[in-house]
Protein backbone atom coordinates (compact mmCIF):
# COMPACT_ATOMS: atom_id res chain seq x y z
CA UNK A 1 0.00 0.00 0.00
CA UNK A 2 1.29 3.47 -0.89
CA UNK A 3 2.22 5.80 1.97
CA UNK A 4 0.25 9.06 1.66
CA UNK A 5 1.62 10.87 4.70
CA UNK A 6 4.53 10.40 7.07
CA UNK A 7 5.14 12.62 10.09
CA UNK A 8 8.40 12.10 12.00
CA UNK A 9 8.98 13.83 15.34
CA UNK A 10 7.01 16.89 14.30
CA UNK A 11 6.79 19.71 16.82
CA UNK A 12 5.25 23.16 16.71
CA UNK A 13 5.89 26.24 18.85
CA UNK A 14 4.12 29.62 18.67
CA UNK A 15 6.80 31.83 20.18
CA UNK A 16 7.33 30.54 23.69
CA UNK A 17 4.16 28.47 23.61
CA UNK A 18 4.96 24.85 22.79
CA UNK A 19 1.88 23.25 21.21
CA UNK A 20 3.00 19.94 19.72
CA UNK A 21 6.02 17.70 20.27
CA UNK A 22 7.31 14.47 18.76
CA UNK A 23 4.30 13.69 16.62
CA UNK A 24 5.00 10.58 14.57
CA UNK A 25 2.41 8.89 12.44
CA UNK A 26 1.99 7.20 9.07
CA UNK A 27 -1.00 7.16 6.82
CA UNK A 28 -1.54 4.76 3.93
CA UNK A 29 -3.73 5.05 0.87
CA UNK A 30 -7.41 4.36 1.56
CA UNK A 31 -6.86 4.43 5.33
CA UNK A 32 -9.01 6.54 7.61
CA UNK A 33 -7.59 7.67 10.94
CA UNK A 34 -8.95 9.85 13.70
CA UNK A 35 -7.02 12.01 16.14
CA UNK A 36 -8.86 12.70 19.36
CA UNK A 37 -7.93 15.11 22.10
CA UNK A 38 -9.42 17.71 24.37
CA UNK A 39 -10.42 21.11 22.97
CA UNK A 40 -7.41 23.38 22.51
CA UNK A 41 -4.83 20.59 22.73
CA UNK A 42 -3.41 21.25 19.24
CA UNK A 43 -5.46 18.99 16.96
CA UNK A 44 -6.30 21.75 14.49
CA UNK A 45 -2.66 22.90 14.47
CA UNK A 46 -1.62 19.37 13.52
CA UNK A 47 -4.16 19.30 10.70
CA UNK A 48 -2.99 22.74 9.49
CA UNK A 49 0.60 21.45 9.43
CA UNK A 50 -0.51 18.48 7.29
CA UNK A 51 -2.35 20.90 4.96
CA UNK A 52 0.78 23.15 4.70
CA UNK A 53 -1.06 26.06 6.33
CA UNK A 54 1.52 26.04 9.14
CA UNK A 55 5.16 25.00 9.07
CA UNK A 56 6.44 22.67 11.79
CA UNK A 57 9.10 24.06 14.13
CA UNK A 58 11.00 20.78 13.92
CA UNK A 59 10.59 17.29 12.54
CA UNK A 60 9.97 15.99 9.06
CA UNK A 61 6.88 15.58 6.91
CA UNK A 62 6.74 13.49 3.75
CA UNK A 63 3.66 14.18 1.68
CA UNK A 64 2.67 11.56 -0.86
CA UNK A 65 -0.50 13.34 -1.95
CA UNK A 66 -1.14 15.91 -4.67
CA UNK A 67 -4.46 17.38 -3.66
CA UNK A 68 -6.37 17.73 -0.42
CA UNK A 69 -9.92 18.37 0.59
CA UNK A 70 -10.44 20.20 3.87
CA UNK A 71 -13.67 20.19 5.86
CA UNK A 72 -13.39 23.16 8.19
CA UNK A 73 -14.85 23.51 11.69
CA UNK A 74 -16.90 26.44 10.47
CA UNK A 75 -18.21 26.03 6.92
CA UNK A 76 -16.15 28.83 5.26
CA UNK A 77 -18.64 29.08 2.39
CA UNK A 78 -18.65 32.26 0.31
CA UNK A 79 -21.85 33.97 1.56
CA UNK A 80 -22.71 35.79 -1.69
CA UNK A 81 -22.26 32.70 -3.91
CA UNK A 82 -24.82 29.93 -4.37
CA UNK A 83 -24.17 26.33 -3.34
CA UNK A 84 -23.14 25.45 -6.91
CA UNK A 85 -20.93 28.55 -7.25
CA UNK A 86 -19.19 27.64 -4.00
CA UNK A 87 -18.22 24.31 -5.53
CA UNK A 88 -17.28 25.87 -8.89
CA UNK A 89 -14.96 28.20 -6.97
CA UNK A 90 -12.65 25.26 -6.23
CA UNK A 91 -13.43 23.14 -9.31
CA UNK A 92 -14.04 24.37 -12.87
CA UNK A 93 -15.83 21.19 -13.94
CA UNK A 94 -19.59 21.76 -13.84
CA UNK A 95 -20.42 18.04 -14.06
CA UNK A 96 -18.17 17.23 -11.10
CA UNK A 97 -19.73 20.06 -9.08
CA UNK A 98 -23.26 18.80 -9.79
CA UNK A 99 -22.18 15.22 -8.96
CA UNK A 100 -20.70 16.40 -5.64
CA UNK A 101 -23.95 18.16 -4.80
CA UNK A 102 -25.84 14.99 -5.64
CA UNK A 103 -23.48 12.99 -3.42
CA UNK A 104 -24.43 15.10 -0.39
CA UNK A 105 -28.10 15.30 -1.50
CA UNK A 106 -28.09 19.02 -2.11
CA UNK A 107 -28.70 18.97 -5.86
CA UNK A 108 -32.07 20.66 -5.60
CA UNK A 109 -30.54 23.43 -3.43
CA UNK A 110 -27.82 24.32 -5.94
CA UNK A 111 -29.13 27.87 -6.41
CA UNK A 112 -29.47 28.57 -2.67
CA UNK A 113 -27.06 30.87 -0.93
CA UNK A 114 -25.47 29.52 2.29
CA UNK A 115 -27.61 31.69 4.60
CA UNK A 116 -30.73 29.96 3.25
CA UNK A 117 -29.38 26.51 4.11
CA UNK A 118 -29.59 24.87 7.54
CA UNK A 119 -26.45 24.20 9.63
CA UNK A 120 -26.44 20.55 8.58
CA UNK A 121 -26.88 21.41 4.89
CA UNK A 122 -24.04 23.94 5.06
CA UNK A 123 -21.80 21.32 6.58
CA UNK A 124 -22.77 18.86 3.82
CA UNK A 125 -21.89 21.54 1.28
CA UNK A 126 -18.56 22.06 3.08
CA UNK A 127 -18.02 18.31 2.67
CA UNK A 128 -19.02 18.40 -1.02
CA UNK A 129 -16.51 21.18 -1.63
CA UNK A 130 -13.80 19.11 0.03
CA UNK A 131 -14.56 16.13 -2.21
CA UNK A 132 -15.41 17.80 -5.53
CA UNK A 133 -11.89 17.51 -6.89
CA UNK A 134 -11.58 13.87 -5.71
CA UNK A 135 -8.64 14.66 -3.41
CA UNK A 136 -5.91 12.17 -2.47
CA UNK A 137 -6.32 13.16 1.16
CA UNK A 138 -9.40 14.37 2.98
CA UNK A 139 -8.90 16.35 6.20
CA UNK A 140 -11.84 16.87 8.55
CA UNK A 141 -11.51 19.34 11.41
CA UNK A 142 -14.27 18.87 14.00
CA UNK A 143 -16.72 18.48 11.11
CA UNK A 144 -19.86 18.15 13.25
CA UNK A 145 -19.18 20.71 15.94
CA UNK A 146 -22.15 22.92 16.77
CA UNK A 147 -24.67 20.54 15.18
CA UNK A 148 -27.50 18.96 17.14
CA UNK A 149 -27.35 15.24 17.88
CA UNK A 150 -29.96 14.18 15.31
CA UNK A 151 -28.31 16.13 12.47
CA UNK A 152 -24.90 14.93 13.59
CA UNK A 153 -26.03 11.28 13.59
CA UNK A 154 -27.57 11.63 10.11
CA UNK A 155 -24.44 13.37 8.75
CA UNK A 156 -22.14 10.70 10.20
CA UNK A 157 -24.16 7.96 8.51
CA UNK A 158 -24.05 9.92 5.23
CA UNK A 159 -20.31 10.51 5.56
CA UNK A 160 -19.64 6.83 6.30
CA UNK A 161 -21.48 5.86 3.11
CA UNK A 162 -19.67 8.50 1.06
CA UNK A 163 -16.25 7.52 2.41
CA UNK A 164 -16.94 3.85 1.72
CA UNK A 165 -18.03 4.69 -1.81
CA UNK A 166 -15.05 6.86 -2.77
CA UNK A 167 -12.47 5.16 -0.48
CA UNK A 168 -10.45 8.35 0.10
CA UNK A 169 -7.59 8.52 2.58
CA UNK A 170 -8.90 10.51 5.47
CA UNK A 171 -7.79 12.21 8.71
CA UNK A 172 -10.46 13.33 11.18
CA UNK A 173 -9.63 15.42 14.23
CA UNK A 174 -12.24 15.75 16.92
CA UNK A 175 -12.71 16.03 20.66
CA UNK A 176 -15.75 13.75 20.40
CA UNK A 177 -14.73 10.11 20.76
CA UNK A 178 -18.09 8.92 19.40
CA UNK A 179 -17.53 10.82 16.15
CA UNK A 180 -14.00 9.46 15.90
CA UNK A 181 -14.97 5.80 16.26
CA UNK A 182 -17.79 6.15 13.75
CA UNK A 183 -15.51 7.55 11.06
CA UNK A 184 -12.31 5.51 11.43
CA UNK A 185 -11.00 2.27 12.78
CA UNK A 186 -7.61 3.62 13.83
CA UNK A 187 -7.67 6.28 16.53
CA UNK A 188 -4.73 8.25 17.87
CA UNK A 189 -4.98 10.02 21.23
CA UNK A 190 -3.39 13.43 21.50
CA UNK A 191 -2.77 14.76 25.03
CA UNK A 192 -0.36 16.65 27.26
CA UNK A 193 1.30 20.08 27.22
CA UNK A 194 2.81 20.26 24.67
CA UNK A 195 0.59 17.65 23.08
CA UNK A 196 1.93 14.39 21.78
CA UNK A 197 0.42 11.09 20.71
CA UNK A 198 -0.02 9.17 23.96
CA UNK A 199 -1.63 6.08 22.53
CA UNK A 200 -3.62 4.53 19.73
CA UNK A 201 -6.27 1.88 19.34
CA UNK A 202 -7.43 -0.05 16.32
CA UNK A 203 -11.00 -1.28 16.17
CA UNK A 204 -11.88 -4.75 14.96
CA UNK A 205 -14.91 -3.50 13.06
CA UNK A 206 -16.30 -0.19 11.90
CA UNK A 207 -18.83 1.28 14.35
CA UNK A 208 -21.97 2.09 12.39
CA UNK A 209 -23.75 4.67 14.51
CA UNK A 210 -23.33 7.08 17.42
CA UNK A 211 -25.55 4.97 19.68
CA UNK A 212 -23.70 1.64 19.28
CA UNK A 213 -23.26 0.13 22.82
CA UNK A 214 -19.64 -0.82 22.02
CA UNK A 215 -18.72 2.87 21.93
CA UNK A 216 -18.92 3.08 25.74
CA UNK A 217 -16.08 0.56 26.17
CA UNK A 218 -13.93 2.29 23.56
CA UNK A 219 -14.67 5.63 25.14
CA UNK A 220 -13.44 4.30 28.51
CA UNK A 221 -10.20 3.02 26.97
CA UNK A 222 -9.55 6.29 25.16
CA UNK A 223 -10.37 8.38 28.25
CA UNK A 224 -7.87 6.34 30.28
CA UNK A 225 -5.24 6.97 27.57
CA UNK A 226 -6.05 10.71 27.58
CA UNK A 227 -5.85 10.99 31.37
CA UNK A 228 -2.84 8.73 31.72
CA UNK A 229 -0.58 11.47 30.43
CA UNK B 1 -47.15 54.27 10.44
CA UNK B 2 -45.50 54.84 7.06
CA UNK B 3 -48.38 56.93 5.71
CA UNK B 4 -48.39 58.99 8.93
CA UNK B 5 -44.69 59.76 8.45
CA UNK B 6 -45.29 60.73 4.79
CA UNK B 7 -48.14 62.98 5.88
CA UNK B 8 -45.89 64.81 8.34
CA UNK B 9 -43.16 65.06 5.73
CA UNK B 10 -45.61 66.73 3.31
CA UNK B 11 -46.70 69.09 6.11
CA UNK B 12 -43.01 69.91 6.61
CA UNK B 13 -42.64 70.88 2.95
CA UNK B 14 -45.79 73.01 3.13
CA UNK B 15 -44.47 74.67 6.29
CA UNK B 16 -41.16 75.42 4.55
CA UNK B 17 -42.94 77.08 1.60
CA UNK B 18 -45.10 79.12 4.04
CA UNK B 19 -42.04 80.32 5.97
CA UNK B 20 -40.34 81.20 2.67
CA UNK B 21 -43.45 83.13 1.57
CA UNK B 22 -43.70 85.02 4.87
CA UNK B 23 -40.01 86.01 4.76
CA UNK B 24 -40.36 87.21 1.14
CA UNK B 25 -43.34 89.38 2.18
CA UNK B 26 -41.35 90.83 5.09
CA UNK B 27 -38.29 91.53 2.90
CA UNK B 28 -40.52 93.13 0.22
CA UNK B 29 -37.92 92.90 -2.53
CA UNK B 30 -37.77 90.19 -5.16
CA UNK B 31 -34.22 91.29 -5.94
CA UNK B 32 -33.06 90.29 -2.43
CA UNK B 33 -35.42 87.46 -1.52
CA UNK B 34 -38.01 86.41 -4.13
CA UNK B 35 -41.11 84.54 -2.94
CA UNK B 36 -42.05 80.98 -3.93
CA UNK B 37 -44.69 82.17 -6.43
CA UNK B 38 -42.08 84.03 -8.49
CA UNK B 39 -39.51 81.25 -8.25
CA UNK B 40 -41.95 78.48 -9.22
CA UNK B 41 -43.15 80.62 -12.13
CA UNK B 42 -39.54 80.88 -13.34
CA UNK B 43 -39.03 77.14 -12.98
CA UNK B 44 -42.13 76.40 -15.08
CA UNK B 45 -41.02 78.96 -17.64
CA UNK B 46 -37.56 77.35 -17.93
CA UNK B 47 -39.04 73.87 -18.00
CA UNK B 48 -41.54 74.86 -20.72
CA UNK B 49 -38.79 76.08 -23.04
CA UNK B 50 -36.77 72.92 -22.23
CA UNK B 51 -33.72 74.94 -21.21
CA UNK B 52 -33.86 73.76 -17.61
CA UNK B 53 -33.50 70.11 -18.65
CA UNK B 54 -30.59 70.94 -20.96
CA UNK B 55 -28.75 72.70 -18.10
CA UNK B 56 -29.53 69.83 -15.71
CA UNK B 57 -28.20 67.29 -18.22
CA UNK B 58 -25.04 69.37 -18.82
CA UNK B 59 -24.30 69.35 -15.09
CA UNK B 60 -25.31 65.74 -14.62
CA UNK B 61 -23.06 64.24 -17.28
CA UNK B 62 -19.97 66.09 -15.97
CA UNK B 63 -20.74 65.07 -12.38
CA UNK B 64 -21.38 61.50 -13.48
CA UNK B 65 -18.11 61.23 -15.45
CA UNK B 66 -16.27 62.56 -12.39
CA UNK B 67 -18.00 59.98 -10.17
CA UNK B 68 -17.30 57.15 -12.62
CA UNK B 69 -13.61 58.05 -12.86
CA UNK B 70 -13.36 58.34 -9.06
CA UNK B 71 -14.94 54.88 -8.72
CA UNK B 72 -12.61 53.29 -11.29
CA UNK B 73 -9.41 54.86 -9.98
CA UNK B 74 -10.58 54.55 -6.36
CA UNK B 75 -11.32 50.84 -6.81
CA UNK B 76 -7.79 50.23 -8.09
CA UNK B 77 -5.95 52.43 -5.56
CA UNK B 78 -8.21 51.42 -2.67
CA UNK B 79 -7.48 47.78 -3.42
CA UNK B 80 -3.71 48.39 -3.52
CA UNK B 81 -3.59 50.29 -0.23
CA UNK B 82 -6.18 47.98 1.35
CA UNK B 83 -4.02 44.88 1.01
CA UNK B 84 -0.95 46.53 2.53
CA UNK B 85 -1.01 48.22 5.93
CA UNK B 86 2.27 50.00 5.11
CA UNK B 87 0.90 51.48 1.86
CA UNK B 88 -2.28 52.46 3.70
CA UNK B 89 -0.28 54.44 6.28
CA UNK B 90 1.95 55.87 3.54
CA UNK B 91 -0.96 57.24 1.50
CA UNK B 92 -3.21 58.20 4.42
CA UNK B 93 -1.76 61.72 4.98
CA UNK B 94 -1.93 62.50 1.24
CA UNK B 95 -5.53 61.34 0.98
CA UNK B 96 -6.53 63.23 4.12
CA UNK B 97 -5.02 66.42 2.67
CA UNK B 98 -6.72 65.91 -0.72
CA UNK B 99 -10.03 65.28 1.05
CA UNK B 100 -9.75 68.57 2.96
CA UNK B 101 -8.70 70.78 0.02
CA UNK B 102 -11.50 73.31 -0.68
CA UNK B 103 -12.87 73.26 -4.23
CA UNK B 104 -11.68 76.82 -4.96
CA UNK B 105 -8.10 75.80 -4.22
CA UNK B 106 -8.07 73.50 -7.27
CA UNK B 107 -9.05 76.43 -9.51
CA UNK B 108 -5.64 77.88 -10.37
CA UNK B 109 -4.29 74.47 -11.33
CA UNK B 110 -7.36 73.59 -13.34
CA UNK B 111 -7.55 76.92 -15.20
CA UNK B 112 -3.88 76.72 -16.13
CA UNK B 113 -4.27 73.14 -17.29
CA UNK B 114 -7.53 73.26 -19.26
CA UNK B 115 -8.93 76.80 -19.01
CA UNK B 116 -12.70 77.25 -18.82
CA UNK B 117 -14.65 74.13 -19.81
CA UNK B 118 -15.97 70.71 -18.85
CA UNK B 119 -12.60 69.07 -18.11
CA UNK B 120 -11.92 71.22 -15.04
CA UNK B 121 -15.39 70.46 -13.64
CA UNK B 122 -14.92 66.71 -14.13
CA UNK B 123 -11.46 66.95 -12.53
CA UNK B 124 -12.74 68.79 -9.45
CA UNK B 125 -15.62 66.33 -8.97
CA UNK B 126 -13.11 63.50 -9.40
CA UNK B 127 -10.65 64.96 -6.84
CA UNK B 128 -13.45 65.67 -4.36
CA UNK B 129 -14.80 62.12 -4.47
CA UNK B 130 -11.59 60.13 -4.90
CA UNK B 131 -10.39 60.04 -1.24
CA UNK B 132 -13.81 58.91 0.02
CA UNK B 133 -13.94 56.11 -2.56
CA UNK B 134 -10.36 55.02 -1.82
CA UNK B 135 -10.92 54.93 1.95
CA UNK B 136 -14.14 52.95 1.51
CA UNK B 137 -12.62 50.40 -0.86
CA UNK B 138 -9.52 50.02 1.33
CA UNK B 139 -11.80 49.40 4.29
CA UNK B 140 -13.67 46.77 2.23
CA UNK B 141 -10.43 45.01 1.31
CA UNK B 142 -9.29 45.07 4.94
CA UNK B 143 -12.57 43.48 5.99
CA UNK B 144 -12.14 40.47 3.68
CA UNK B 145 -12.59 37.27 5.68
CA UNK B 146 -9.08 35.78 5.94
CA UNK B 147 -10.63 32.38 6.54
CA UNK B 148 -12.05 32.49 3.00
CA UNK B 149 -8.61 33.41 1.65
CA UNK B 150 -7.14 30.46 3.54
CA UNK B 151 -9.80 28.18 2.05
CA UNK B 152 -8.86 29.46 -1.44
CA UNK B 153 -5.19 28.77 -0.68
CA UNK B 154 -5.91 25.18 0.36
CA UNK B 155 -7.69 24.53 -2.92
CA UNK B 156 -5.03 26.41 -4.96
CA UNK B 157 -7.66 28.71 -6.51
CA UNK B 158 -6.13 31.10 -9.11
CA UNK B 159 -5.56 34.67 -7.87
CA UNK B 160 -7.81 36.16 -10.56
CA UNK B 161 -10.71 34.04 -9.34
CA UNK B 162 -9.97 34.89 -5.69
CA UNK B 163 -10.09 38.60 -6.59
CA UNK B 164 -13.33 38.24 -8.52
CA UNK B 165 -15.22 36.03 -6.09
CA UNK B 166 -13.85 36.89 -2.65
CA UNK B 167 -12.41 40.41 -2.84
CA UNK B 168 -15.05 41.95 -5.14
CA UNK B 169 -17.83 40.29 -3.16
CA UNK B 170 -16.47 41.74 0.09
CA UNK B 171 -15.84 45.16 -1.42
CA UNK B 172 -19.32 45.53 -2.99
CA UNK B 173 -21.17 46.84 0.11
CA UNK B 174 -18.33 49.32 0.73
CA UNK B 175 -18.40 50.40 -2.93
CA UNK B 176 -22.16 50.98 -2.74
CA UNK B 177 -21.68 52.90 0.50
CA UNK B 178 -19.04 55.07 -1.24
CA UNK B 179 -21.48 55.81 -4.09
CA UNK B 180 -24.20 56.58 -1.54
CA UNK B 181 -22.01 59.17 0.16
CA UNK B 182 -20.64 60.52 -3.15
CA UNK B 183 -23.96 61.18 -4.94
CA UNK B 184 -24.83 64.32 -2.98
CA UNK B 185 -21.24 65.55 -2.91
CA UNK B 186 -20.73 65.07 -6.68
CA UNK B 187 -23.78 67.17 -7.49
CA UNK B 188 -22.72 70.05 -5.21
CA UNK B 189 -19.07 69.90 -6.36
CA UNK B 190 -20.15 69.95 -10.03
CA UNK B 191 -22.38 73.03 -9.57
CA UNK B 192 -19.73 74.98 -7.63
CA UNK B 193 -17.09 74.07 -10.24
CA UNK B 194 -19.37 75.17 -13.09
CA UNK B 195 -20.04 78.40 -11.25
CA UNK B 196 -16.31 79.09 -11.07
CA UNK B 197 -14.83 77.60 -14.26
CA UNK B 198 -17.68 76.03 -16.23
CA UNK B 199 -18.82 76.83 -19.76
CA UNK B 200 -22.25 75.24 -19.38
CA UNK B 201 -24.68 73.72 -16.88
CA UNK B 202 -26.61 74.86 -13.83
CA UNK B 203 -23.59 76.42 -12.08
CA UNK B 204 -22.91 78.71 -15.03
CA UNK B 205 -26.60 79.67 -15.22
CA UNK B 206 -26.59 80.59 -11.52
CA UNK B 207 -23.47 82.68 -12.10
CA UNK B 208 -24.99 84.48 -15.11
CA UNK B 209 -28.32 85.09 -13.38
CA UNK B 210 -26.46 86.54 -10.39
CA UNK B 211 -24.42 88.73 -12.81
CA UNK B 212 -27.62 90.18 -14.32
CA UNK B 213 -29.12 90.50 -10.81
CA UNK B 214 -31.96 88.12 -11.76
CA UNK B 215 -32.43 86.76 -8.22
CA UNK B 216 -35.67 84.80 -8.96
CA UNK B 217 -33.75 82.92 -11.65
CA UNK B 218 -30.86 82.24 -9.22
CA UNK B 219 -33.44 80.82 -6.81
CA UNK B 220 -35.14 78.83 -9.60
CA UNK B 221 -31.89 77.16 -10.66
CA UNK B 222 -30.88 76.56 -7.05
CA UNK B 223 -34.21 74.96 -6.20
CA UNK B 224 -34.02 72.79 -9.35
CA UNK B 225 -30.49 71.71 -8.37
CA UNK B 226 -31.63 70.87 -4.84
CA UNK B 227 -34.62 68.86 -6.11
CA UNK B 228 -32.56 66.87 -8.63
CA UNK B 229 -29.84 66.28 -5.98
CA UNK B 230 -32.45 64.95 -3.57
CA UNK B 231 -34.00 62.82 -6.32
CA UNK B 232 -30.62 61.24 -7.14
CA UNK B 233 -29.99 60.51 -3.45
CA UNK B 234 -33.48 59.06 -3.13
CA UNK B 235 -33.04 56.78 -6.16
CA UNK B 236 -29.76 55.47 -4.83
CA UNK B 237 -31.12 55.09 -1.30
CA UNK B 238 -33.88 52.86 -2.74
CA UNK B 239 -31.30 50.72 -4.59
CA UNK B 240 -29.25 50.54 -1.38
CA UNK B 241 -32.30 49.51 0.66
CA UNK B 242 -33.12 46.82 -1.87
CA UNK B 243 -29.54 45.50 -1.68
CA UNK B 244 -29.57 45.47 2.13
CA UNK B 245 -33.04 43.87 2.12
CA UNK B 246 -31.85 41.15 -0.25
CA UNK B 247 -28.84 40.49 1.96
CA UNK B 248 -30.81 40.18 5.16
CA UNK B 249 -33.75 38.21 3.74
Amino acid sequence: MRRVLELSNVCKDFGRLKVLKDITLDLYEGQSVAIVGKSGCGKTTLLRIIASLESPTCGEIKRGFHSIGYVFQEDRLIPWCTALENLLFVCEDMQKAVDALRLVELEEFKDYKPRKLSGGMRQRLNLARAMVRTPDLLLLDEPFQSLDLVTKSKLITDLQQILNRISTTCVVVTHDIREAVCLSRKIYVLAGHPATIVGQIELERQIKDLFDPQILKIEERLTVLQQGD
Amino acid sequence: MHSSRSKWFLFGILFLVCVWYVISICVRSSLIFPGPDLVFARIFELAKTGHLFIYLWQTFYKAFIGLLLALLVGLFLGFIIGISQKLFELFRPLLMVVRSVPIVSWLSTVILLWGIGWKGVVFIVFMTLLPTVIFNIAEGVRSVDVRLLEMAKIYSVPKRKVFKKIYLGSILPFLLSAVNVSIGTMWKAAIVSEYLIGDSGLGLQIFQSKFYIDTPKVFAFTLSAVLVGLLLELIFARLWERYIGEKSS
